[in-house]
């Protein structure tokens, strides 16, 4: 046969004799992946599955497990019954937490915690306002001299005499944190100017 | 042409002998089919093992083929080849996809009809697109109809009749430029 005078009819008949050229399954290989197969079968089957295939079949316990996530549930029917399990917990915790909510505030008090109550206890006690005083500035002032002067008689009498000097404009006296400025310093007491914000680098323009 | 093949019962309940007898039926004839798209043998032997692994999972979901599990398995291993395929690049080896039995025909028309199938074989490799070469095989190697070809592609069937066409031209004048040499 020459390909020369080929047609399609020649072609689809060496594709059908190509066809039967095809080498086999090697047999070795062949039972050892049908061994695998019957295997990752057997395992899906006994996991429970619960197998509702169109054939009917032999049923099963339908539980969870197996070889997969859900043996033979649906994905919407596993998620419905997560949801159904989580809400379920979450059910269960708050009612246990409402029962044993006493037990639950001793035990977290003897684990340290302190908690603040905010009541005033009565008192039969008058209580003394705390005010404090406002402060107000002392201005040394001259003191009068008390004579103190005691009679055989009972009789007392005081006479106070002073001995601090009376500030003056030249003596000003010692008065600490009160100390005039000099005359050549007489911006000192000005507050701080602020710092200026530090200039921009300027960008470099190589 | 095949009749479509019913999925057994014993399949869908997953029952031992059911499986295995599945398994026979159709695990060569697989193997074989993805050889001809060019598969090495030791992968096909992969992909064999995947097609029914896939099948498996689908029948525990009970979402398995409702009728023609023929078609059902060609198209997994269709879509697993295409997945090969994107990984690398690889083509079976001549003397792998194509042995002529040397038994049945006289030495001098076995030579000449090995040489004719070793230019077939070339020219499905180098000529024809990865669609035309599927349509190919399916339509005259594995024995689908038209729909049945459509079906496992994922395509019309028109698109199938055009495809085949086209191949078939592909091929035939293929194997005359192979004829003149270089």
């Amino acid at each position: 046969m020459s390909t020369q005078l080929l047609n399609s009819q020649d072609v689809i008949g060496l594709l059908l004799k190509l066809k039967d050229s095809t080498p086999d399954y090697p047999v070795d290989l062949l039972v050892a992946r049908r061994a695998a197969f019957l295997q990752a079968a057997a395992a899906i089957h006994l996991g429970g599955s619960g197998l509702s295939g169109k054939g009917g079949g032999d049923g099963g316990s339908g539980g969870i497990g197996g070889s997969g996530a859900m043996g033979g549930m649906s994905t919407a029917q596993s998620i419905l019954l997560q949801a159904v399990i989580g809400v379920w917990v979450i059910a269960a915790m708050l009612t246990a937490a409402y029962v044993f909510r006493d037990q639950i505030i001793d035990l977290l008090q003897d684990n340290g915690i302190v908690t603040v109550e905010m009541t005033q206890a009565p008192s039969s006690e008058p209580t003394v306002p705390a005010t404090i005083p406002p402060v107000t500035e002392v201005s040394p002032t001259v003191s009068t001299p008390i004579v103190v002067t005691v009679a055989p008689g009972d009789s007392l009498s005081i006479e106070a005499t002073s001995e601090i000097p009376v500030p003056t404009k030249d003596d000003p006296g010692l008065h600490l944190g009160q100390t005039p400025g000099s005359p050549d310093t007489p911006n000192q007491d000005q507050p701080d100017k602020p710092d200026k914000p530090d200039k921009p680098d300027k960008p470099n323009q190589d | 042409m095949k009749e479509e093949s019913a999925v057994p019962a014993a399949a869908n309940s997953l029952d031992q002998d059911g499986l295995a007898t599945l398994f026979e039926e159709y695990a060569p004839a697989i193997y074989k089919y993805l050889l001809r798209l060019g598969v090495y043998a030791q992968e096909a032997d992969q992909i064999v093992g995947d097609v029914f692994a896939h099948l498996l999972d689908k029948l525990a979901e009970a979402k398995g083929p409702g009728k023609n599990l023929r078609s059902y398995l060609f198209q997994i291993a269709y879509h697993l080849v295409i997945d090969h395929a994107r990984e690398r690049e690889h083509t079976a080896p001549l003397e792998v996809a194509v042995c002529v039995n040397e038994e049945m025909e006289p030495v001098q028309s076995m030579v000449e009809e090995k040489l004719l199938l070793e230019k077939l074989y070339i020219a499905m490799e180098r000529n024809l697109t990865e669609e035309q070469r599927n349509v190919i095989v399916l339509r005259f190697q594995e024995d689908f109809s038209l729909k049945e070809t459509a079906g496992i592609i994922g395509i019309k069937v028109n698109a199938v009749k055009a495809l085949q066409n086209r191949g078939i031209n592909k091929l035939r004048l293929a194997m005359d430029r192979l004829d003149e040499g270089p």
